[in-house]
């Protein structure tokens, strides 16, 4: 699937224009990677089948961000992914706060906390939309998701240098899937074999918040691939954690090449140019409820 | 995301506003329409609900008849002490009303939604339609005298803005890049009066094939295209950031360090009495680099 998805890159490639491809492609790797696997890992830990990354608050923390960075001007190519990822670090910290309570961190309290400071902070992106009028545009624009990003030698070295923390931090919630796999299973024994689910919540949390922040700092609020690649890889591979989370990734960088793809393949044909999120979902829903379908016939 | 469906509304919204410059009537000087009211006679008491339509208004003269204007009017800077309706496509009906107007002034096909909404409202409303070239520029400007009834100074600021435009000498022609958003990249198409407006004064959209007024582009196209100049008409824009992108280098504008920044942006953007002198400022900053 994922050389499938390389191949009409190559194939479309003109060796002039490499150096301009090249990032995107890494981006949209990285983004639909990153995704696919934290929707995997916030899954496992919290049991839940519709939870998708954007849950935890940190999306609509990065709009803030975005939107921020717009009304302030601050849009030189890397204000902007700073300003996203401090709205999303931000909107971590405000979930983490809320969601602790008598320094305890319950699954449920956390899907909560998350929701709340999601809407929250999508009532600010808009509030700061109708302030920067002219910049709505660019916003709503952002918020759809999109890996046609400009680089500059600059903003290519954050973003690599990024991504280079960010496989770390995704190496990390993958050495998680013993863990993981026992707490799907049930909470209880998990606390008996030995299992600290208080840390391993922490842990998991935090680390997935950063990585959306980072993903939506540089390619905007991509939705769908985080909430539905999960349940196609575990249809295929089964529930254990180590296959899905590596299995995640790949299958999330192809599906969002494919869109890519599709998109750039559109825009060509005819000029109209569709936003990412909107793609992903045309593409993916198809796979996902065919490849539902054979396994639970 | 939750809102997604919402977004997607304001996009559609949005994107509708800058495809909807494209359909419609060919190009022609007659793509001016106004409502039929002249039995009443002048107007009195005007609304302007398009920032243009402000300008215009002030252009002619005759702004003490405007009694209402928009959150977006911000030219000339005596605007600010008129009443405010509200944004350009919700206006608050009830301050509309308090101000008895026996006019407002709309811009279609952007606001048609809002033009059957204020007629139901039983308001009189002229409704013109966005200019898709500088032609239409100028019958906009005609008409909005007319219904003001002072069709003879419309006819005199049409004629010296003409006459200023002829003061332009047409120069070699150069392939124009022409960048209104860095991120997301989106330039000006066709539809759009700028195409025209720029091809007055020798500079070629290399997009004028895009039918959308304003399309979101891909970085690609533009090193396809390659342009000779490239125009930012956006706010603090900054032509270093530009001419570091990768992958650009080889466009001539790039190679020949043609990228304008600090360019009369307000005078361009808005289809008003100003982009002509917007035009000419442009003109002579790029012919005096080359």
């Amino acid at each position: 699937m994922l050389a499938l998805a390389f191949g009409p890159a190559g194939l479309t490639l003109d060796s002039q224009i490499l150096a301009s491809r090249v990032p995107r492609l890494l981006l949209t790797i990285f983004a639909g990677g990153i995704l696919a696997l934290v929707g995997a890992a916030l899954q496992g830990l919290l049991q839940n089948p519709l939870v998708d990354p954007y849950i935890i608050g940190s999306s609509s923390g990065a709009g803030v961000g975005v939107a921020l960075s717009l009304l302030l001007g601050w849009t030189s190519v890397i204000g902007r992914p700073l300003f996203a990822f401090a709205g999303a670090a931000g909107a971590l910290f405000l979930v983490y706060t809320l969601a602790r309570m008598r320094g305890r961190m319950s699954r449920l309290s956390l899907i909560l906390a998350g929701v709340a400071v999601s809407f929250v902070g999508s009532s600010l992106v808009m509030v700061l939309m109708v302030l920067s009028r002219e910049q709505l545009a660019q916003i709503i624009y952002f918020l759809m998701g999109s890996t046609k990003v400009v680089f500059t030698p600059t903003k290519l070295w954050v973003f690599a240098g990024s991504a280079v923390v960010s496989l770390g931090a995704a190496g990390w919630l993958v050495a998680r899937w013993r863990s993981l796999d026992i707490l799907s299973t049930n909470i209880e024994a998990a606390e008996s074999l030995g299992v600290d689910t208080q840390k391993l919540t922490t842990e998991v949390f935090v680390l997935s918040a950063l990585l959306v922040g980072v993903v939506v700092a540089f390619a905007g609020a991509i939705s769908f691939i985080g909430l539905v690649v999960p349940h196609i890889v575990r249809f295929i591979f089964g529930p254990r954690h180590l296959k899905v989370l590596p299995a995640s990734f790949l299958a999330g960088a192809s599906l969002l090449l494919a869109s890519d793809l599709c998109l750039r393949g559109f825009a060509m044909a005819t000029g109209v140019d569709l936003p990412l999120s909107v793609v992903t979902t045309l593409f993916g829903v198809p796979v996902f409820l065919y490849i539902m379908r054979r396994r639970l016939a | 995301m939750k809102n997604t469906a919402r977004l997607f509304l304001c996009v559609l919204v949005l994107s509708a506003s800058f495809c909807s410059r494209t359909r419609n009537t060919p190009r022609n000087t007659r793509n001016t329409r106004n409502t039929p009211y002249k039995s009443n006679g002048e107007p009195h008491r005007v609304i302007s609900l398009v920032p243009s339509l402000t300008e215009i208004t002030y252009a002619l003269g005759v702004e003490d008849r405007l009694v209402g204007v928009t959150t977006y009017c911000d030219y000339p800077p005596e605007v600010k002490e008129k009443k405010k309706v509200g944004d350009f496509l919700s206006p608050d009906p009830e301050r509309l009303r308090l101000l008895k107007p026996d006019l407002i002034l709309l811009a279609a096909p952007t606001q048609a939604q809002l033009v059957r909404d204020l007629k139901a409202a039983g308001f009189r409303v002229a409704v013109f339609d966005d200019p898709r070239n500088l032609e239409g520029v100028f019958a906009q400007i005609q008409a909005l005298a007319d219904t003001l009834g002072v069709s003879d100074r419309g006819r005199r600021l049409v004629d010296s803005l003409k006459s200023e435009l002829k003061g332009i000498e047409k120069d070699k022609e150069l392939s124009t890049y022409i960048e209104i958003s860095e991120e997301p990249l989106i330039s000006v198409g066709g539809g759009s009066y700028l195409t025209d407006a720029f091809e007055h004064i020798g500079f070629v959209n290399i997009f004028s094939d895009l039918s959308q007024g304003y399309p979101v582009i891909d970085p690609e196209e533009v090193v396809v295209r390659s342009p000779e100049i490239i125009l930012l008409l956006y706010p603090n824009a900054d032509r270093r950031n530009v001419q570091k992108r990768i992958g650009w280098s080889r466009i001539p504008a790039i190679s020949r360090s043609a990228v304008f920044d600090s360019l009369p942006v307000d005078e361009l953007m808005r289809p008003g009495p100003r982009l002509i002198r917007g035009l000419i400022i442009t003109d002579s900053l790029v012919r005096h680099a080359f």
